[in-house]
């Protein structure tokens, strides 16, 4: 049986979408969290410098999205068929643009940078908001199967439910306006191998 | 046979690299291009207001790398093996976030957005690059392949080697202390399958 060993900061972040795959899926791995303050030290140890950074047998894999695309791949949560694959990582990419448009106003408000966040938040992430928010409850309504693709849970869930947390921890109202958005949110806290989880990690 | 039609932008943007790809492995397309004038008319007549994206036998596929990987992974060009082909998807994530980091420059230069040039070259450009062009000569050097990953030519190539292309075009001071990246560019546009292609194109 593989060995897997995780390491990211003990915080959601980008290594969240992981962890909750191998729960999903019921896999065993070593979840190697490090303080803020231990960052300098722990990052003289890793291959590239980066996390969250999956180890096993003897490789290594770097960027949360492809460490979630390649485990997901193996428990099917990548969609199904080559057409449904590529939309799931379509919407995994339009997350992206819409994180580094959100990324200036949530790094000032946690503390790790420098800023207005006001600003931040007013001129980068409230348009990008406009834009993405209608297009994941679009995609919500239209796939008929309660998560973000026609065929069901995928890695796309995963990643987009944990920065929607994000943002609502962040800016309580932003969701407000979309109801099947906070709906999806539920849903997903209540799938039922994540269900104990869910209710018991530090959000 | 699959009717492919792109629809882009008449520049090689974001979407060239779905163009070379084609090309590369001599897929028929409509190459669908438009002047930027004109975007406001194309717009509405696209099924989410995106660009790149790529329309056959009724379906859809947008987002430039989501595209990208559909294609690779019908014609040998997305890795060997899932470990390699989450490396590959790796290195396209890392080129996301150096494009975004390059993005406000960029679009200042062509003078498509308002704004201090030298300011967002200064404090978001530079820096990227000094990570992001070291990385890149590093997977060069260590491939052994001549191309980003070891099994040889992947859709990471056609990405990230546009962009080097467009960075030299624009920053050629930076790129040129780099000397496995400007043998790269010319090894890409030597590939005997796309030689007359890099040739003739408008760069």
């Amino acid at each position: 049986m593989v060995h897997y060993k995780l390491t990211y900061s003990d915080g959601r972040g980008l290594g969240e979408a992981i962890r909750l795959i191998f729960k999903y899926a019921n896999i065993d791995f070593e979840d190697v969290r490090f303080k803020a303050e231990d960052w300098q030290k722990v990052k003289a140890t890793t291959p590239t410098g980066k996390v969250p950074l999956l180890e096993f047998d003897g490789n290594y894999l770097v960027e949360s999205a492809a460490i979630c695309r390649y485990l997901a791949r193996k428990h099917s949560l990548a969609g199904k068929g080559d057409l449904e694959e590529a939309k799931v990582d379509a919407v995994v990419d339009q997350y992206k643009d819409f994180l580094a448009q959100s990324l200036p106003w949530l790094m000032i408000k946690f503390g790790l940078e420098k800023g207005d966040d006001e600003e931040q938040k007013k001129t980068k992430f409230l348009p990008a908001a406009e834009i993405y928010l209608p297009l994941f409850q679009k995609y919500l309504k239209e796939s008929g199967s309660g998560f973000l693709v026609k065929s069901g849970l995928t890695f796309a869930d995963f990643i987009v439910s944990e920065f929607l947390i994000t943002l609502r921890q962040n800016d309580p109202e932003v969701l407000d306006k979309y109801p099947e958005i906070l709906q999806y949110l539920d849903r997903m806290k209540n799938i039922p191998q994540l269900k104990e989880y869910y209710a018991t990690r530090k959000e | 046979m699959v009717h492919y039609k792109l629809t882009y932008f008449d520049t090689r943007g974001i979407a060239e690299a779905i163009r070379v790809l084609m090309k590369y492995a001599n897929i028929d397309f409509e190459d669908n291009r438009f002047k930027v004038e004109d975007w406001p008319k194309i717009k509405p007549t696209t099924p989410t207001g995106k660009v790149p994206i790529l329309e056959f036998d009724g379906n859809y596929l947008i987002e430039s790398a989501a595209i990208c990987r559909y294609l690779a992974r019908k014609h040998g060009l997305a890795g060997k093996g899932d470990l390699e082909e989450a490396k590959v998807d790796a290195i396209v994530d890392q080129h996301k976030d150096f494009f975004s980091q390059s993005f406000s420059w960029l679009m200042i230069k062509f003078g498509r957005e308002e704004g201090d040039e030298e300011e967002q070259k200064k404090t978001k450009f530079l820096p990227a690059a000094e990570i992001y062009l070291p990385l890149y000569q590093k997977y060069l050097k260590e491939s052994g392949s001549g191309f980003l990953v070891k099994s040889g030519l992947t859709f990471a190539d056609f990405i990230v080697s546009e962009f080097l292309i467009t960075l030299r075009l624009n920053a050629p001071e930076i790129i040129e202390k780099y000397p496995e990246i400007l043998q790269y560019i010319d090894r890409m546009k030597n590939i005997p399958q796309l030689k007359e292609y890099y040739a003739t194109r408008k760069e």
